[in-house]
């Protein structure tokens, strides 16, 4: 009977145990998503932490929280405080780290070509100009440095760093290479009172790595493609200490161009190099003139930094930036009358200290170095030394977490000096002439204020307003920005925009000093020599001819005006929409004019040893001046981001414009018949589309087509009759990359970059562009 | 033609519906984390403290936890604030990613208390996090200082080390 009940008891002992160590045993890996879904918490709740790790794995991350995770990043733009794009009440895109790796962009340029609202156009293999909206070449019919944009706040960490010769932005010349890049936040539309002068059509600002760990890590990139196209960039990070972390980085590019051959004006195509005739009817590149010494050069450039951070404690910050960079890139930038090529050269430092302390953001960076526009063009000599100092201090006060104030003062200094260059250049040729022939500065003092408003529940209200006091001209500008959005639920939200925004001074605009001796068709066969001291070339039949570009120092600020309305929308937890509509008017815009034609009469007579020989001068002045122009554009911007499941994303955008500009003087020469007509070189509609698809576990493959519709340029004309425009059709350009990740982080890849080879050249009178095919190999140690 | 390509695509979205699940998992790793870590002896008795710094999902689902579980012989407590000011001693004090510009604030206030600072921000470890829940290759996961634990005077187990991803 005892024996019965052991026995019983054993049993049931031996089932418990059995049953509990099957359940400790189980195998939870084999379970599905849905198995662990349908687990009651208490059995959560009683899992070993290892346990519940696997299943959290097996459940992964919601696509609806990955969508927002992705798509929703955290960017600084109104507040200048961290919140999520959804959230922006301005027009706002960011471009990721993981997104600009994952696509296969080469350049900070081309990763723009993620983002809706941008331009951007590529000159030659790797070289390219970018605009937020257009309203480029304005106006139409001037010299090509017009055709560049001058209006984009470009920075890197807040740091500015477009040139102040034209407002334009060198980015061969950014010292930061892609594995450099957090992010890049993009703002759309005037934002002067919120970033400062030059934010006319908006911000963008490349924010950089900013190392977390403290541990050590290595990142290194190379890529090689046809056209013998190499990039190479390799990072450290790490930290030393509590609280000392710091990034060390370099970066190395070259690049050939798609051709080797010119756009000539003078026969309207496109030739070699020793072929290439002036419009004045002389061989422009023989021996040792012009600008084209290295006809495959596309880009040659090479950079170094070092990011170092300190934090002092909790509430104090310190952080400097500081590298070195050398580039030359062939490109379209400005003028000369036999081809709109020529390499353009810098090497440049720059030193950025910030620090965050007790509520106080203070910032002063410094650039400085060489720069040359034209390498090798004879006049004028567009060699200088630049430096630029920008200064700025604000404090958040913040009232109840429901009121921020931030206000804020700013300093910026900009000085070009040539005249080392141009007395060099005319002590080996007396016929060089400089563009600014001195030391030339410009400085810009502003105060602005920022008041951000939460008080009511999902209304935000943004004023900001900013007043500059530019030495040049010497007057007070004010920008404004008033934005309002409310958030009609947690899936929509709606927002108005109203600001103005002016563009600053630039150097070029109003110091230039250009004297230029072109002599004439009929009585030099050679120009580029000083006709007075070519005396046989002389016809005292013929006027000598000088040309003149001139400064303007009192030229009004370009300025925009802007309402904007916007809706952002998450239909579902995996697809969303942003769309955004604009009506801006911009005026001020400023070209160079003639404003005088005067005759003098010179007498050679001593110098040729005969008697009286006067010879007439013509001196022609074209000035810089304000145009009664006005650029008139309204459009809507869309962009739809989709994720049908975990592994593919779909993002597509577009942008539907019309620009027209009223009173535009078509006819220099007659400057009072204005005429109102449609601004054709902003395409009408330019826009994206890209899937980003994780179709195993290692492998990734994203593809992505950027188009951009028909476009006309039109350049100056000169009176010898070359063509000015040049009609470019539409273009799309279809990428695609395949990587394999074989360890963390660490892939190889294959990528094509315009597959299709489609050869639209996408700048005026610039390089036939080609497909560009790369191998390339990421690691991260 | 690129237009209509553009557009058409739009005739292929599909509104697929998926559950957020991650604040769950969150509430369910918190609630280990109590397992693995140590607070000093007078930290060991009357409630513990959660609080919540912003709106999230995870206080619903640390609610249920409470009702359910104890630390040790603790019941939980889970508290909300909207910004430091109100935030009173807790032995945890969960970040969401919204209010995540608060950690310096946060972390000077309660310096000399045995907090458990928990955030949800890529990089807040650097900050002073003790722990930061991170997303990496679709997965939830968490980063965990011991540095920064001990600052705050909470001893960890390596075995919770070698659960997350060491900082």
């Amino acid at each position: 009977m005892k024996l019965k009940y052991i026995i019983l008891f054993l049993s049931v002992i031996l089932f418990t145990t059995n049953n509990v160590l099957s359940q400790e045993s189980k195998d939870y890996s084999s379970m599905t998503k849905e198995e662990v879904l349908q687990m009651s918490y208490d059995d959560l709740l009683n899992l070993p932490f290892e346990d519940l790790l696997m299943l959290a794995d097996i459940v992964g991350v919601s696509a609806d929280e990955l969508l927002e995770m992705i798509l929703n990043m955290e960017v600084s733009t109104a507040s200048k405080k961290a919140e999520s794009v959804f959230d922006s009440p301005l027009s706002t895109t960011v471009i990721t780290q993981e997104e600009i790796m994952n696509s296969g962009a080469n350049s900070i340029p081309e990763a723009l070509r993620l983002s809706p609202g941008l331009i951007v156009r590529e000159k030659t293999n790797g070289v390219y100009d970018v605009h937020i909206r257009g309203n480029d070449n304005v106006p139409p019919g001037n010299f090509s440095h017009f055709a560049e944009n001058s209006m984009t706040l470009v920075m890197i960490d807040n740091r500015i760093v477009y040139n102040y010769i034209n407002g334009g932005t060198f980015w061969e010349s950014l010292p930061i290479g892609l594995t450099d890049i957090e992010r890049i936040d993009i703002i759309r539309g005037p934002s002067s009172a919120l970033y400062g002068p030059n934010a006319v059509s908006g911000v963008i600002n490349i924010i950089t790595k900013n190392p977390e760990d403290k541990e050590f890590n290595a990142e290194i990139d190379m890529r090689h493609a046809n056209y013998n196209t190499l990039i190479a960039e390799v990072g450290f990070d790490g930290g030393i200490g509590d609280d000392f972390r710091y990034r060390i980085s370099g970066n190395y590019e070259v690049r050939d161009r798609y051709q080797q051959d010119y756009y000539s004006y003078a026969s309207g195509d496109y030739v070699d190099k020793d072929e290439i005739m002036s419009v004045f009817g002389y061989p422009y590149a023989s021996g040792n003139r012009g600008t084209l010494p290295t006809p495959e050069l596309a880009i040659d450039q090479k950079g170094a930094n070092a990011f170092l951070m300190y934090d002092i404690n909790s509430k104090a910050k310190l952080q400097l930036n500081t590298g070195i960079q050398e580039s030359t890139a062939q490109t379209i930038f400005f003028e000369n009358l036999a081809t709109p090529f020529a390499n353009r050269y810098s090497n440049t430092s720059y030193a950025d200290l910030s620090a965050d302390a007790y509520g106080f953001h203070a910032q002063v960076s410094y650039m400085g170095g060489e720069q040359d526009l034209s390498v090798g063009m004879n006049k004028p000599v567009i060699h200088y030394d630049m430096s630029t100092i920008n200064a700025n201090i604000e404090y958040l006060y913040t009232i109840d977490d429901f009121l921020g104030i931030r206000p804020g003062i700013n300093y910026q200094v900009a000085t070009y000096d040539d005249s080392y260059y141009v007395n060099k250049a005319k002590e080996e040729d007396p016929t060089r002439e400089g563009l600014l022939n001195g030391k030339k500065s410009l400085s810009v003092f502003g105060g602005s204020i920022r008041a951000d408003y939460t008080q009511i529940d999902n209304l935000r209200i943004i004023a900001a307003l900013r007043l500059d006091k530019y030495d040049k001209p010497d007057d007070l500008y004010l920008s404004y920005q008033f934005v309002g959005s409310y958030k009609l639920s947690d899936k929509h939200l709606v927002r108005a925009v109203y600001s103005r925004a002016n563009r600053s001074a630039f150097i070029g605009n109003v110091y230039a000093d250009f004297q230029n001796p072109l002599a004439t068709a009929q009585s030099a066969n050679d120009p580029m020599l000083n006709t007075l001291i070519s005396l046989g070339a002389l016809d005292p039949n013929q006027p000598l001819y000088y040309q003149y570009y001139i400064g303007n120092e009192n030229l009004k600020l370009l300025t925009m005006d802007m309402v904007e309305f916007g809706h952002r929308w998450k239909i579902s937890n995996n697809l969303q929409t942003d769309i955004e509509l604009f009506y801006t008017q911009t005026r001020d815009f400023d070209a160079l004019l003639p404003t005088s034609l005067d005759t003098e009469y010179i007498n050679l007579g001593n110098l040729m040893g005969t008697g009286d020989v006067l010879i007439p001068v013509q001196h022609e002045r074209r000035t810089y001046e304000n145009i009664d122009v006005v650029s008139k554009q309204m459009g809507a911007s869309f962009s739809i981001n989709y994720m049908p499941t975990k592994k593919i994303l779909l993002k597509t955008f577009g942008t539907y414009q019309k620009t027209n500009l009223k009173d535009y003087m078509s006819d220099e020469n007659d400057p009072a018949n204005l005429t109102d007509v449609e601004h054709k070189w902003t395409p009408t509609f330019y826009g994206g589309l890209s899937m980003n698809y994780n179709f195993t576990e290692n492998w990734f493959l994203y593809a992505n087509l950027y188009y951009m519709g028909e476009q006309v340029y039109n350049r100056y004309e000169s009176p010898y009759g070359e063509n000015g425009e040049d009609i470019i059709g539409e273009k799309g350009i279809l990428n695609v990359k395949l990587s394999y990740q074989f360890m963390n982080n660490s892939s190889i890849y294959v990528s094509a970059r315009n597959i299709t080879n489609n050869e639209v050249n996408e700048f005026g009178f610039a390089d036939q562009v080609g497909g560009l095919y790369m191998f390339g190999i990421h690691f991260n140690l | 033609m690129k237009k209509i390509l553009f557009f058409g695509l739009l005739l292929f979205l599909v509104q697929i519906n998926a559950t957020a699940q991650n604040e769950k998992f969150k509430a369910l790793f918190m609630y280990n984390f109590t397992k693995y870590l140590e607070w000093p002896e007078g930290d060991r008795q009357g409630d513990f403290i959660i609080t919540i710094v912003g709106n999230s999902p995870i206080i619903d689902e640390l609610q249920i936890i409470s009702q359910k579980k104890k630390v040790g012989f603790q019941p939980i407590v889970v508290k909300k604030a909207t910004e430091p000011g109100q935030i009173s001693k807790s032995h945890i004090i969960f970040i969401t990613e919204q209010k995540s510009s608060y950690i310096d604030d946060i972390k000077g206030r309660f310096s000399a208390t045995s907090t458990v600072i928990i955030t949800d921000k890529p990089g807040s470890i650097s900050k002073g996090a003790g722990i930061n829940y991170v997303v990496q290759g679709g997965k939830q996961l968490f980063e965990i200082c011991e540095e920064n634990l001990r600052e705050h005077n909470v001893k960890v187990g390596s075995d919770l080390l070698s659960l997350g991803i060491k900082k």
